[in-house]
Parts: structure tokens; C-alpha cells; sequence
């Protein structure tokens, strides 16, 4: 029982952020389309902007692990 | 490496401007800074070339060429010898001309063929439209009966149909039979129908009542009854498809034979109109005009020697360095070695750093594939990239080619942690060689990765920390050193202390940390206020994001695992094999995708940000555009 609840626990810390990331991204997709629709030349910048809110599911990774890790 | 720049300052003898300025175009160092407004004279020959230009790329356009990358220097300097040795002001008029004739030649063609293209899509308009009631045609009715077929709104057919049906009736003809209508696009239905030459005017009195509207056959069908136009319209159709293929061809041949020789004209009339531009803002009435722009000092002497050999005492060079103040309008060119030139191209992405500024690209090219290498961490699939980038390299693109020598680092770094993690096309390797990993295995062992990723990190950070502090106190700017040795130091304090904690050393030496802490948020505070201290914290999530590597060098690693799952599930199957290579393939791609995109991110944002000012300005020589370049510029 515990060892789900731990593993419960690392997925949502996984799992929230990666929502979060989904969200951010698709925000940034859309804006970023119409952005490179019209100036091509920022299609690099806005590969970089949209890898960005990946660091919210980094860190959520982290957390994860360390609760695996530590508790499991 | 950020080439020292001269500040160089020219005068000439106006009556030679012309071929001063046209070397100083050919050496193709010089960025330019003119100031001044265009005489009415010199605009009047700029205005000719631009239109001439204009004219040309237009002629280009229609024949449809895009062979830039494919032109060769040798048929730029061939045509430019032929204009050359035109005096100057004839060859504009020549060149018009000439242009003139070939246009005249190549919109007749185009004409023709944008006729020939209407004309075919009426025809198999009209085919489809006949096709759909070809049966209702052919069927037999009365021999004087006659054939007609009308537009119709969907929402009125039934009403027509219903007074059509009566007006039948009202003469004692059959309805069934005689019509037939096939709904269409946008609500507007087809009407056939067979009427007798008397119901002919009446039907057609009702159906434009409900507001149908007669179709009638291509004027080059004219004549031709409906029932017999389908072989009319199928011949007509076959030969204006070998016409227009015939057009195709003649263009595609126009294209291939005149395509490079307009490119090599456009140019030289380009180049020219660059010459004239600069020609346009002196003023032809003084005796001696002046240019001044900036050189490489690398470059200076070549160009000193090349003028000075041509124009003798005809012009007088003088330069300098630039003061401190005008570091800031002194325009950035980066040279790096052959070996981490490739990696300026992540430069391109951003402003050019500023002239007092660092170049980071050989840092890049250092820690951009260690860190790609990393996250792929697979000998097999770094061998695929080595392919990959041996091919590329082999481009004709200089940005392929720039791509392909990325894509080489990349794949050795990746062969040499596909070693570290003991990995060739996941565990493919364990299991057909018994391939051990020569530190852990990823997929097991995530903490010691884990671990790692984040000393990377910091070690990063702590670089670009470094290298913002060099630059801080080469421009004297105190307070951006201080905030970063500040942010240094308070990073440092924090893996002090960590380290005595973890190593459980005596309580003594925790002062060196707490000393550390002290110390640096004094100089944070000193050098940027509460912001240096919420730009630490910034630090610390920047070195917690090199997890990255780990984490998408973990996802890889059990991705390809997967793979070989799929092998041990379905045995030495074709749809083992074929799940296995695909989940592979889908790994490749994530792999040098995701790799790459990440590496690039912690360069841009967690390295650059210690350091980076982009606000540079860019080298643009006083040069010939490149064949490939002048559809960005132009």
C-alpha cells in the first residue's frame, strides 16, 4: 500500500507538470506558428521558446526520482 | 573569436570614384558607413539599374528558376568579365534590350500557356459535368426532342420540377424520363432535361423563373449537339494536354539555358547597383570624395597593398582603432577555427554579441555535442549520425555542410557515452556481444546520472559566471562584475556547504561556506541590488535544469529497451523485427530531435544568460551578394 502511494505521489509529480508543459506548449505552438508564418527567420527562436516549459516536467522528473529513490 | 576591427578612412580623386568603389567591392571587406543624400544625377543611374535588376529577377521568376545554390562562381565571373568590358554607361541600354527581346519571347510563352491552361480546365469542366448525365443523353426519346441542362439552387429544384411536371402535362407529354438532376457544391444542383422543340421556350421560361441558369458547352464546342460533345471535348482535351506539355518542356529548356546566365546577370547588375548606391552619396562636383567604414585587421593590409597597387597616388588611406566609446557602433566578425566555425551557426539564431563582447562559439562547439552525446549515449545510434553526417557534409548548401560537421561531433560523443552507459542500439549490444557499460548503465543507476547531469551543470553555469565576471571588468563595467562574481560566489558557498554536509566534516569547517555566503551577497547586493539575489535563485534552477540530459537520456535508453522487448514478445518474427526497427527509428529521430534541441537550449538560456549581450552589430561588408543570399536581402 505504501509502495503505490509513493509511486501515486512520483507519477503526479510527473504527471501535474507535464500538463502544465503540455499547456504552456501549446500556447507557445500557436503563437509561435503565426509568428513564424510571418517572419521565417525567428523559426530557431521559437524552437527555443517552445522547449522552454520543458523545465517544469525536469523538475518534476527530479522530484520524482528522488521520491522513488528515498522512499521506495 | 571576435576579430579586431580598424577604423578605415579612404580619399580619392572623384574622377576615379567609379573604380575605386567597384574595387572596394571586389576586396569585399569594407563595412561601409556613408552618410550624406543621393545627387539627382547618380539617382537617375540608380534608378535604371534597380529597374534593370528588378526586370531581371522578374524574368527569373517567370521561368520558374531556382538553381542558386547550384550557380557556379566561375559563370558569375564569366559574365561579369563579358559586362565588364562594356563602358558603363552603355551596357544598361544593352542589357535592357536584350532583356526586352527575351521577355517578349518568354510571355508569349507563358501567355499561350496560361491560355491553353484555362482553356483545359473549362473543358474538363464541362466532360464532368456531361459525364454525370452521359446515360440520361443517350437514352432514346422523341428523334426532334432537344437536350438541355441548367444551374439550379437545391432549394428551388422541387418547385421547377413541379411546374415543368404540369406544363408536361398541360401538352400531354411524359414527364418520366425527361429529366434528370445531380445535386452539387454550395447548394447549386445540375438540371438535364429532353424537351420538345415546343415545350423548349416554356421550360426554359420556368426554370429561369426559379432562378436556374442555362449551362451551355465551350465556345469551341459550338455547334456540337450535347449528346455528341463528350468525344468533342475528350479530343480537345488530349490536345491541349500535348500542347501544354509541349510549353512545359519549352520552358523547362528556356529555364535550363537561360536560368544561370539571368542569375549571373542579375548579379552583376546587383553588384552594380550596390556601387551605384554608395557612387550616388558623393558629390560629384568637389575634386576628392571620402569613404570610411571598418575592416578587419587581418584584412587591412591586403586591401592597403591591393588599392595603393592600382590607384597610386590617387588615394589616400588612413586608419585607426576604435576608442572605448565606439565600441558599440563597431559592427561584430567572428572567425573561428575550421573546427568550431560550424557552430557560429547558433549564433545566427540571436543578435551578434557586441563588438567588447565574448564569442561563445568555441564553448559551444565544446559542450554543445558533449552534452547531445550524452543524452543519445548510444554507439549504434551515434555510427547512424556518423553516416548521417558524412553525407551532409558532402552538401552543396554551406549550411548543410555546416549542419553535417554539428551532426560529426555529435555522433563521437554520442559513440563515446554510448560506451560510458554500455549501449548500442539499447541492450542489442549486451545480448549479441555481451557489451558491458564502462561506468553504469542509465536505465539502472539513475542517481549517479542524476548526479552528474548536475555538477555539469554547474560546472557550466559556473563558466558562463566566469566569463560574464572576465567581461565585466574588461569593459569596466563594475556593477555586472559584481553581481556575478556575487552569484558565483553565493553558488559556490551553497556546493561548499552541501559538501560538508554530505561528507559530515566537522562543524569547523562549515564557516568556509557560511563565509563564502556572506561575501557574496555582499557583492550581489553591491553589484545588483535584490535583483542579483532573485538572479541567483535564477542560477540555482538553471543548474538543476541540466536534469535534462539525464532525464531524456533515460527516456532513449528505455525507448530502445522497449525495442528489444518487442523481439523477446513476438520471437525472431518479421513483425518482431519490423516493431523493433520502427520504435528504433522513432527513437533515432526523438534522439537527435530532442537532443539537439535541448543541448541548445541550455546553451541559449542557462549559458548565454550568464554573459551573452547580443546587441552587437553585423559585419556586412561593401561585397557581392552571394548566389544564395539575394532572396533574403533583395
Amino acid at each position: 500500500m505504501e509502495k503505490a502511494i509513493i509511486a501515486l505521489a512520483a507519477a503526479l509529480a510527473v504527471g501535474i507538470p507535464a500538463v502544465a508543459t503540455a499547456y504552456a506548449q501549446a500556447k507557445i505552438g500557436s503563437a509561435g506558428a503565426g509568428t513564424v508564418a510571418e517572419k521565417p527567420e525567428t523559426a530557431g527562436t521559437i524552437i527555443i521558446l517552445e522547449a522552454i516549459p520543458e523545465t517544469m516536467v525536469i523538475l518534476g522528473f527530479v522530484v520524482a526520482i528522488m521520491l522513488i529513490l528515498q522512499f521506495a | 573569436m571576435i576579430r579586431k576591427m580598424v577604423r578605415l578612412a579612404l580619399w580619392g580623386v572623384t574622377g576615379k570614384r567609379r573604380e575605386i568603389i567597384e574595387e572596394l567591392h571586389r576586396l569585399g571587406v569594407l563595412h561601409l558607413e556613408q552618410e550624406g543624400s543621393r545627387s539627382a544625377g547618380e539617382s537617375v543611374r540608380l534608378n535604371t539599374l534597380r529597374l534593370l535588376r528588378g526586370k531581371t529577377l522578374g524574368l527569373l521568376e517567370s521561368l520558374g528558376w531556382d538553381g542558386w545554390t547550384a550557380l557556379s562562381e566561375e559563370s558569375i565571373n564569366d559574365a561579369e568579365k563579358l559586362l565588364s568590358s562594356l563602358p558603363s554607361e552603355e551596357f544598361a541600354p544593352e542589357i535592357e534590350k536584350s532583356l526586352e527581346e527575351f521577355g517578349k519571347r518568354l510571355s508569349s510563352l507563358l501567355d499561350e500557356r496560361t491560355a491553353a491552361d484555362d482553356l483545359l480546365l473549362r473543358a474538363k469542366k464541362a466532360r464532368d459535368t456531361l459525364e454525370r448525365f452521359s446515360s440520361f443523353l443517350r437514352r432514346d426519346a422523341g428523334p426532334s426532342d432537344t437536350a438541355m441542362v441548367w444551374l439550379i439552387p437545391e432549394n428551388t429544384v422541387q418547385q421547377a420540377l413541379g411546374a415543368l411536371h404540369a406544363a408536361f402535362s398541360a401538352r400531354g407529354e411524359t414527364w418520366e424520363g425527361r429529366h434528370h438532376f445531380v445535386p452539387g457544391k454550395d447548394f447549386l444542383g445540375v438540371l438535364a432535361l429532353r424537351v420538345s422543340p415546343e415545350l423548349e421556350e416554356e421550360a426554359s421560361e420556368i426554370l429561369s423563373r426559379w432562378k436556374a441558369l442555362p449551362w451551355s458547352l465551350p465556345e469551341f464546342c459550338s455547334g456540337a449537339r450535347l449528346e455528341d460533345a463528350l468525344p468533342v471535348l475528350g479530343k480537345k482535351i488530349e490536345n491541349l494536354s500535348d500542347r501544354l506539355q509541349a510549353i512545359t518542356g519549352d520552358l523547362r529548356r528556356a529555364s535550363a539555358e537561360w536560368g544561370p546566365r539571368l542569375a549571373a546577370l542579375f548579379l552583376f547588375i546587383d553588384a552594380r547597383t550596390e556601387q551605384a548606391a554608395v557612387e550616388a552619396r558623393l558629390d560629384p562636383s568637389a575634386d576628392t570624395f571620402t569613404l570610411h567604414g571598418w575592416i578587419p585587421e587581418d584584412a587591412l593590409e591586403p586591401t592597403v597593398s591591393a588599392l595603393k597597387d592600382r590607384f597610386g597616388e590617387d588615394v589616400l588611406l588612413q586608419w585607426r582603432h576604435p576608442g572605448e566609446k565606439e565600441w558599440s557602433s563597431v559592427p561584430t566578425s567572428l572567425k573561428n577555427s575550421p573546427l568550431s566555425s560550424p557552430f557560429e551557426l547558433f549564433l545566427k539564431l540571436l543578435r551578434p554579441p557586441s563588438y567588447s563582447g565574448i564569442d561563445p562559439t568555441t564553448a559551444v562547439a565544446l559542450f554543445f555535442p558533449f552534452f547531445s552525446g550524452c543524452m543519445i549515449g548510444d554507439m549504434g545510434y551515434g555510427v547512424l549520425i556518423l553516416l548521417l553526417s558524412l553525407k551532409l557534409k558532402k552538401a552543396v548548401r554551406p549550411l548543410l555542410r555546416d549542419v553535417g560537421s554539428i551532426f560529426l561531433s555529435v555522433s563521437l560523443w554520442s559513440i563515446v557515452w554510448g560506451a560510458a552507459w554500455g549501449e548500442f542500439f539499447g541492450d542489442a549490444g549486451h545480448r549479441l556481444f555481451h557489451l558491458e557499460p564502462l561506468w553504469v548503465e542509465r536505465s539502472v543507476s539513475v542517481l549517479p546520472v542524476v548526479v552528474f547531469t548536475v555538477a555539469l551543470g554547474a560546472a557550466h553555469v559556473f563558466f558562463g559566471l566566469l566569463l560574464g565576471i572576465y567581461q565585466g571588468i574588461r569593459n569596466r563595467h563594475r556593477h555586472l562584475w559584481m553581481e556575478k562574481a556575487g552569484n558565483l560566489t553565493v553558488l559556490l558557498a551553497l556546493v561548499a556547504g552541501l559538501i560538508v554536509l554530505k561528507a559530515e566534516l566537522p562543524r569547523g569547517v562549515f564557516t568556509v561556506p557560511l563565509s563564502l555566503l556572506v561575501i557574496g551577497l555582499a557583492l550581489l547586493i553591491a553589484g545588483g541590488g535584490i535583483g542579483g539575489i532573485i538572479e541567483t535563485l535564477g542560477s540555482i534552477g538553471n543548474i538543476i535544469s541540466y536534469v535534462r540530459i539525464a532525464a531524456i537520456g533515460l527516456s532513449s535508453a528505455i525507448l530502445a529497451l522497449v525495442a528489444s522487448k518487442f523481439l523477446d514478445v513476438f520471437g525472431l518474427s518479421v513483425f518482431g523485427i519490423f516493431l523493433a526497427l520502427m520504435i528504433h527509428l522513432l527513437n533515432f529521430v526523438l534522439a537527435i530531435g530532442g537532443s539537439g534541441l535541448h543541448s541548445a537550449r541550455l546553451h541559449y538560456v542557462e549559458f548565454f544568460g550568464k554573459f551573452y549581450s547580443g546587441n552587437g552589430k553585423e559585419y556586412t561588408p561593401f561585397q557581392r551578394r552571394s548566389g544564395s543570399s539575394w532572396k533574403k536581402q533583395s
